[in-house]
């Protein structure tokens, strides 16, 4: 069980090339994210997997089933790949009921009680779709899409119109899925937050994949300048190695930092670094040192504080300008405010070098 | 009183608005979906009867199916039979000059219809064709029936087409308005009032039949 897919679609404006997508990536059972700005092609790959965009070449394979296959010819209809596909905006049929939207794409509705007990919509199958809360039309959409035993499911940016409440439910509801269809489960979202649920992070740059690993690696070792920034690190600065230790490596930046050594460098190398703003320790002053945190220690004033909830975002004017998000209780225990000066450390394990430049 | 125009106007108007929803309909749901070099050109040739004065339009209508005209002439010659001035050219003339209402009211409709919806009916299996009969036409459907209304009473108030091509025939070929236009011109103006009068009844019932139909629920 698995899917894979490797195509090329470009689509011409006045006989010039407008925009071109280059996708590439195989997967097994499992949830696996596709992440990345609006316009990056995530929809447009989703269209090609289900037969309703065509791409100029390539291979799509579900499950080892051919769906497209440019080179011998082999093009499956959307009514023959059995995708279940749920829309961004759920394209639920206004002029049908909850049970006709549900059992629209099968013969016999037998299948059709235990499917509205799953997703609990019971009780709301004579209503119509505008006579439903956004979270009770995404279920029924999700019905519809999974009474086909589809061999496959797309979920299209399916949390953007989802309060907190729905969010933590449709998490739940997605576990549930895979555990009883067993099928690879797509998704498209743009929140780092959702992202982190995947078993497999597809990043998307501009037309193409820009990196592809679990959520943990690609958050903490993106691969790119790019990448690092769609994963919401910011504290990205440049560096040329001055010395290369046994198991750590000397970058000259502003001010000497030292990071874990990775293979491949030379000294004289400029290379960029970075840590997640999450990674960054504020000190506190009445407290000795432990050994760890005793890396890469830099002061500067808080210059602006964003709180986020459970999180506060703190920027701050020192030797290297650095984003830091602290937990708000830390925050407060500390009672840091904006124009006070703080230490923190640069942990040498969280500071990632990224060999691009 | 002779009935017989009031009964000859519905019965050509309803015989060609039979003919032209279904294939106004196919050509709307053509023009909304596809996209095809010559699209342009075939919405303008459709839309040509909204412009053109019916006498003209009659007039190209002779040139195609008279005896002797470009498409006429096999089937004279087939059939000994000719379409011209005989009722059914009245249901011709109809036809062309309605459906250009008939294919723009429900090629908007069509066009409204969220194209997602049509793209997850063939996710789940659906034909193009079952697509259309179930979620397109459905949720198209008050702009079609808007359509189909029109295109009925641009039918009923036909008469430069018919004119020319069905002629003036007593008992034969003589529609509401033709009978009207001959009653104003021979001064019967009785007759004329009463005509016109029918006519509008007819007309005003229809439409606000059509009313009751489009509000209710789809």
């Amino acid at each position: 069980m698995g899917i894979e897919v490797d195509i090329e679609k470009t689509y011409l404006q006045a006989k010039k090339p407008e925009f071109s997508l280059k996708a590439s990536f195989s997967l097994d059972s499992e949830l696996a994210v596709l992440f990345g700005h609006s316009g990056a092609g995530k929809t447009l790959t989703f269209h090609a997997i289900a037969g309703l965009v065509k791409p100029d070449k390539g291979i799509i394979r579900v499950n080892g089933r051919t769906y497209f296959d440019s080179e011998r010819g082999i093009n499956l209809s959307s009514q023959e790949r059995r995708i279940g596909y749920v829309f961004q905006n759920y394209a639920l049929f206004p002029h049908l009921t909850v049970e006709k939207n549900i059992a629209f794409g099968i013969k016999k509705s037998e299948d059709l009680k235990e499917i509205l007990s799953l997703f609990e919509i019971n009780g709301l199958e004579k209503r119509y779709p505008n006579q439903l809360s956004g979270g009770q039309q995404q279920r029924v959409a999700l019905a519809r899409a999974l009474i086909i035993r589809p061999e496959i499911l797309l979920l299209d940016e399916p949390f953007s119109a989802l309060d907190h409440v729905m969010r933590t439910r449709l998490r739940r509801d997605l576990k549930k899925i895979q555990n009883k269809y067993g099928i690879p489960v797509l998704m498209i979202t743009h929140n780092p937050v959702e992202a982190y649920m995947a078993d497999t992070l597809i990043v998307y740059g501009y037309g193409g994949i820009e990196q592809i690993g679990s959520p943990k690696e690609i958050f903490n070792r993106p691969k790119s300048k790019k990448v690092a920034r769609l994963v919401g690190i910011n504290n990205i600065f440049t560096g040329t190695v001055c010395n290369i230790l046994e198991d750590d490596v000397v970058i000259q930046s502003l001010e000497k930092i030292i990071a874990p050594k990775i293979s491949g460098l030379e000294i004289g190398e400029e290379v960029i670094w970075c840590i997640r703003p999450d990674h960054v320790m504020v000190l506190r002053e009445d407290r000795p040192l432990g050994k760890t945190v005793a890396e890469n220690l830099f002061s500067g004033k808080i210059i602006e504080v964003i709180p986020k909830g459970a999180t506060h975002l703190l920027f701050i004017d020192g030797n290297f300008n650095l984003e830091i998000e602290m937990p708000a209780h830390a925050f407060e225990r500390l009672s840091l405010e904006v124009g006070k000066t703080i230490k923190v450390s640069l942990k040498k394990s969280a500071i990632h070098i990224i060999k691009e430049c | 009183m002779d009935l017989f125009p009031l009964f000859l106007t519905l019965k050509v108007s309803i015989i060609a608005t039979f003919i032209s929803a279904p294939i106004g309909i196919a050509i709307a749901y053509i023009l909304a979906r596809r996209d095809f070099s010559g699209k342009n050109f075939l919405d303008a040739l459709i839309l040509l009867p909204l412009v053109l004065p019916p006498t003209v339009t009659g007039y190209y209508l002779i040139v195609l199916f008279g005896k002797n005209g470009v498409i006429g002439k096999y089937i004279y010659s087939l059939t000994g039979w000719s379409v011209m001035f005989t009722w059914q050219a009245a249901v011709l003339a109809s036809v062309i000059v309605a459906i250009p209402f008939m294919i723009k009211t429900a090629r908007a409709a069509i066009e409204s219809v969220d194209i997602e919806l049509e793209k997850v009916a063939y996710t789940l299996g659906k034909s193009e064709w079952k697509t259309l009969l179930q979620v397109t036409l459905p949720l198209a459907k008050k702009g079609i029936l808007a359509g189909i209304v029109l295109s009925f009473a641009r039918a009923t108030g036909e008469f430069g087409a018919t004119l020319m091509c069905a002629g003036n025939i007593p008992g034969k070929t003589n529609t509401m308005p033709i009978a009207i236009y001959d009653a104003v011109s021979a001064g019967e103006l009785g007759t004329a009032n009463l005509l016109v009068l029918i006519l509008t009844f007819v007309s005003i019932f229809i439409l606000y039949l059509t009313n009751r139909l489009i509000q209710g629920r789809w």
